[in-house]
C-alpha cells in the first residue's frame, strides 16, 4: 500500500467567497487546509470523497402560463447521477397549476433525492396558452 | 386618468425594490411598488440555478425560490404589475403606462429606483462581421431555455466569462448542446470563481482567457467565428487567428445600469459604475430620491442587492414622513491604489449613529496572495482589512467600523486603496 499523500486542489463552493483548499488524501484519511470556516472541511472531504450537486433544469408543463416550470433537486445528488438524473427529468410532463415544492420526482436516478418545482406556475385556460 | 398615491413609490419588482418595498411599509411608509412585467422578480425568475440566499438565509435557493421568499411578504404593500414609468418629474410625480392600467399618474414623497440593469449588447463592443441569426445576449439565451422552453442552438461559443455566461454554458451542457468555449479577453475571469468551478471546469467546458472574437461568420444563420488571442493591451493578434465552428455565439460581456430615468431628474451620475452618485442612506443627489442594486452598481450578488434595497426603503420612509434631519458637508468616499470603484459614495456622519457602515469595493486589478484593503482619511490609515485575495470579479464587502468612523471630518475624504501586504 501506498505511503504517499496525494494532494488535491478544491475550490470551495459553499459560499461565494471561493476558498482554495489544499486536500491531501491517504486511503480513508483526508486533511484539509486553507479554508475560512468549517464549511470548507466539510466540503473538501466530500468533494474528494462523494462530489455532490444540486441539479436544476425545467420539465414541461401543459396549461401553464408558461410551457415549462423550473426544478431542482431538494439537496444535493451524487455528481455521476446528473446525467440519468437530466434524462429522466426530460421525460416528465406535468399539468399546470403547478405548486412551489411540489414533488416532481420522489426519488431521481434511483438517488432516493425528491426533485421538486423551484416556483409555482398558474394555469391558463385553454385557449390563452 | 387613474391617480395613485403613496408616500414611497418603488421603481422596478426585481430584489433591490422588493426588499425596498417590504422596509418602507415596515417604517411605517405607505409603498406602492411599479413593475413593467407580468410577475414580480425580476431576472431571478430566468435564474433557475442555486446558489442565492447564502448569506441571507443560509441555505442555497434557485432565483425563483428566493424572489418567492419576498413576493410572499408583500402584505400591506400595493403591487403594480405590466406598468412602466415613463416619466418621473420632482416633486414627486410619476407618469407610469401599461396595456391592463391605461395612464396612471403617481404621487409620492420619496421614490426609490430599483431599475436593474441591462446587458452591453454586440452593438456596445462592436465585433465586426456579418449579421446573422444566432448572435444573443447570455441572458436572452438564459430567458429563452429557462422559461420559454426553447434551445437557441446546438453548438455554442460564449464571449466573455461573466457570471451568466459561465451558468449559460452548465445549462446548455445539460439540455444536450454543444460548448465549444468560453473566449474571455482579460487576462482574468470576470465572473465568481465558483461559477468556474461548477459550470465550466465540473462540465469540461475549456475556458481561453487573454481570447476574443474577431469576426463573426455566417449568411442567414451563424455559421461560427474567428478567435484570437490577446496581447497585453488587450489587442487581437492577428497571426493568431483560429476559426471555431459554432450555431450561436452567447455574449456575457458586462451589465449596463439601466439609469434612463435618473439621468432626467438631473441626478449626479458616477461615469464608472454607469450609476448615480448615492449615500450611505442610498439617496441619490436629488433629496427624496433613492436608488438601490444593479441600478446604483452592478453587484455580483441577490442577496447583497436586497441589503442595499432594505437601506434604500427605510430611508425613503423617513423621508416620506418627514423624520430626516438636516444634514451637514458628507464624507466623500474616494478610490485610490487599485480601486475602481467604492460605494456609497457620500458619508453623511450624523446618519451612520454607532452602527458599521458597508462599504462594497471593486478592484482594478486582480492581487491572487495576502493584501489589504486600507482606509485612509487626512493622509492617515484608519482602518485596514486583510484580504487573502482581490479580484475585480469579486466585489469586497468592507465594514468601516465605530473607531473609524468618529476619525472621520466633514466635508473630508475617505481614501479606499487595496494594495499588496
Amino acid at each position: 500500500m501506498s505511503t504517499q499523500w496525494e494532494s488535491r486542489q478544491v475550490i470551495c463552493t459553499s459560499c461565494p467567497r471561493g476558498c482554495p483548499l489544499q486536500v491531501a488524501i491517504l486511503a480513508d484519511a483526508v486533511r484539509v487546509s486553507g479554508q475560512a470556516c468549517r464549511r470548507g472541511v466539510r466540503y473538501a472531504r466530500e468533494e474528494v470523497t462523494n462530489p455532490r450537486r444540486i441539479v436544476t433544469t425545467t420539465v414541461r408543463v401543459r396549461h401553464g402560463s408558461l410551457p415549462v416550470v423550473p426544478v431542482r433537486s431538494e439537496v444535493p445528488i451524487p455528481k455521476d447521477r446528473i446525467p440519468a438524473a437530466l434524462v429522466e427529468l426530460r421525460g416528465v410532463v406535468l399539468s399546470a397549476p403547478v405548486e412551489e415544492h411540489q414533488v416532481v420526482l420522489p426519488s431521481v436516478a434511483g438517488t432516493g433525492i425528491a426533485v421538486v418545482a423551484s416556483r409555482s406556475l398558474p394555469r391558463v385556460a385553454i385557449g390563452e396558452g | 386618468m387613474r391617480e395613485e398615491r403613496a408616500d414611497v413609490a418603488v421603481i422596478g419588482g426585481g430584489p433591490a425594490g422588493l426588499a425596498a418595498a417590504r422596509a418602507a411599509a415596515d417604517a411605517g411608509a405607505s409603498a406602492l411598488v411599479i413593475e413593467r412585467n407580468a410577475e414580480l422578480g425580476g431576472v431571478l425568475m430566468q435564474c433557475i440555478h442555486p446558489g442565492f440566499g447564502l448569506k441571507r438565509y443560509g441555505e442555497e435557493l434557485t432565483g425563483p425560490e428566493y424572489a418567492s421568499r419576498w413576493i410572499g411578504r408583500l402584505d400591506g404593500i400595493r403591487v403594480l404589475t405590466e406598468t412602466m414609468v415613463a416619466a418621473v418629474e420632482p416633486g414627486f410625480r410619476l407618469l407610469a403606462t401599461g396595456a391592463k392600467v391605461g395612464v396612471v399618474r403617481i404621487s409620492a414623497r420619496s421614490v426609490v429606483l430599483a431599475m436593474g440593469c441591462r446587458e452591453r449588447t454586440r452593438g456596445a463592443i462592436a465585433i465586426p462581421g456579418r449579421r446573422p441569426a444566432g448572435v444573443m445576449t447570455a441572458g436572452t439565451a438564459q430567458r429563452l431555455v429557462n422559461m420559454d422552453g426553447y434551445l437557441p442552438g446546438r453548438r455554442f461559443a460564449i464571449l466573455g466569462s461573466g457570471d451568466i455566461g459561465m451558468i449559460m454554458a452548465r445549462r446548455l451542457v445539460w439540455e444536450g448542446a454543444e460548448v465549444t468555449g468560453v473566449y474571455e479577453l482579460l487576462p482574468y475571469l470576470s465572473g465568481l470563481r465558483r461559477n468556474y468551478v461548477q459550470c465550466l471546469e465540473d462540465q469540461g467546458v475549456a475556458l481561453h482567457l487573454g481570447h476574443t472574437v474577431t469576426e463573426i461568420h455566417g449568411r442567414r444563420r451563424l455559421t461560427g467565428v474567428t478567435v484570437c488571442r490577446a496581447d497585453e493591451s488587450l489587442c487581437p493578434i492577428p497571426a493568431t487567428a483560429f476559426p471555431v465552428a459554432a450555431d450561436t455565439l452567447l455574449l456575457s460581456v458586462g451589465l449596463i445600469p439601466e439609469n434612463e430615468l435618473t439621468r432626467a431628474l438631473g441626478v449626479e451620475m458616477d461615469a464608472v459604475t454607469g450609476g448615480p452618485v448615492v449615500d450611505n442612506l442610498m439617496e441619490t443627489t436629488v433629496p427624496g430620491l433613492f436608488a438601490a442594486g444593479n441600478v446604483v452598481q452592478v453587484h455580483d450578488l441577490a442577496d447583497d442587492v436586497s441589503a442595499v434595497g432594505e437601506v434604500a426603503g427605510a430611508a425613503a420612509a423617513s423621508h416620506a414622513l418627514g423624520v430626516t434631519s438636516v444634514s451637514a458637508e458628507p464624507v466623500l468616499v474616494t478610490p485610490g491604489e487599485n480601486v475602481r470603484s467604492a460605494l456609497p459614495h457620500h458619508l453623511r456622519i450624523e446618519s451612520l449613529g454607532s452602527e458599521p457602515v458597508e462599504l462594497l469595493v471593486r478592484v482594478r486589478r486582480p492581487l491572487e496572495s495576502a493584501c489589504q484593503l486600507r482606509l485612509s482619511s487626512g493622509g492617515e490609515v484608519i482602518e485596514a482589512h486583510r484580504l487573502d485575495y482581490a479580484r475585480p470579479g469579486e466585489m469586497i464587502a468592507a465594514r468601516l467600523g465605530r473607531k473609524a468612523i468618529a476619525a472621520l471630518e466633514p466635508g473630508g475624504r475617505l481614501v479606499v486603496e487595496v494594495a499588496p501586504e
